[in-house]
């Protein structure tokens, strides 16, 4: 586990973000740093329950500052955009940055599954994707987590100490050894820098 | 009773063609799988198998937006992604 760092703070192409349990409070506190001007697509993984209508993505699109949409299937991944998984669907995204949705088995008894979510994305985005997870009372989000740092990307475990329930991201740190350990204020330091830092595609300064 | 009045066939969306006429065609989180030229493909399939005002269910997380045949369909119900042939 590294403290929260020193690594150049590269424009990454696309910010996963998983969680449960406590997760969801926790992503509206980082509104003030959250925002469409980032330049950068997120995709978000809650768990929830299966069979219920699900009012995240609405929550979500109300508190951001940026437009958030429950994932639908072949969406194509804009930046600026925050997507959703719906839920009992696991979210994937392919090598032509779409997203597709599958009805495959429970993965760590979750659908949608941050280990699912995070694993496709380090396929697809390598060293580009950073991955944060988030307070939650399982492990799921733990191999995807040690998948993206695998591929060479970020990966950030929400401090345990200041987790709802810290079950979550304590497996990842435990596991992952390249894992970073941020607070909320960490965190938001961390996404205001990226506003100053030129896209790695050649882009310039937001 | 009713097995009398049910037959089981296998059909294969990817080869097939038409083969019979149906008022109600379900087929739930079997597009997402499917390239949008499959999709188009089979969307073309169900619009020949169903008579005039039949109607097409998908899964919650599927439409005919990526279909070249969306337009001969009007949605019933948008939440559940029912759909009726009009045209």
């Amino acid at each position: 586990m590294k403290k929260s760092s020193e690594k150049s703070a590269e424009k990454p192409e696309v910010i996963v973000i998983g969680g449960a349990a406590g997760s969801v409070r926790f992503l509206l506190s980082l509104a003030p740093a959250l925002g469409t001007d980032l330049g950068i697509p997120f995709l978000v993984v809650i768990h929830r329950m299966r069979n219920e209508e699900s009012r995240l993505g609405q929550i979500l699109d109300y508190r951001l500052d940026l437009p958030v949409k429950e994932a639908d299937e072949k969406d194509e991944i804009r930046p600026g955009v925050m997507y959703v998984a719906p839920p009992d669907y696991h979210l994937l995204v392919e090598d032509d940055r779409t997203l597709t949705l599958v009805d495959m088995e429970l993965v760590k008894y979750s659908r949608p599954s941050i280990d699912v979510t995070f694993t496709s994305v380090s396929e697809v985005y390598g060293s580009a994707a950073v991955a944060i997870l988030l307070s939650g009372a399982n492990d799921d989000g733990t191999s995807g987590l040690a998948a993206i740092a695998h591929a060479g990307g970020r990966a950030i475990a929400q401090d345990p100490a200041a987790s709802e329930v810290d079950t979550m991201p304590k497996s990842s740190i435990e596991v992952v050894e390249e894992c970073e350990v941020m607070g909320r204020k960490e965190m938001m330091a961390y996404l205001n820098s990226l506003r100053s830092v030129a896209s790695r595609t050649g882009g310039h300064p937001a | 009773m009713i097995f009398r009045k049910y037959s089981a066939e296998k059909y294969n969306l990817v080869t097939d063609s038409s083969f019979n006429e149906f008022n109600l065609i379900v087929c739930r989180n079997v597009l997402i799988y499917f390239e949008k030229e499959l999709q188009d493909r089979v969307v073309h399939l169900f619009h020949d198998s169903l008579p005039p005002l039949g109607f097409l269910a998908l899964g919650h997380k599927e439409s005919l937006r990526f279909s070249t045949a969306e337009s001969y369909f009007e949605s019933t119900d948008k939440d559940e992604k029912i759909f009726r042939k009009i045209r």
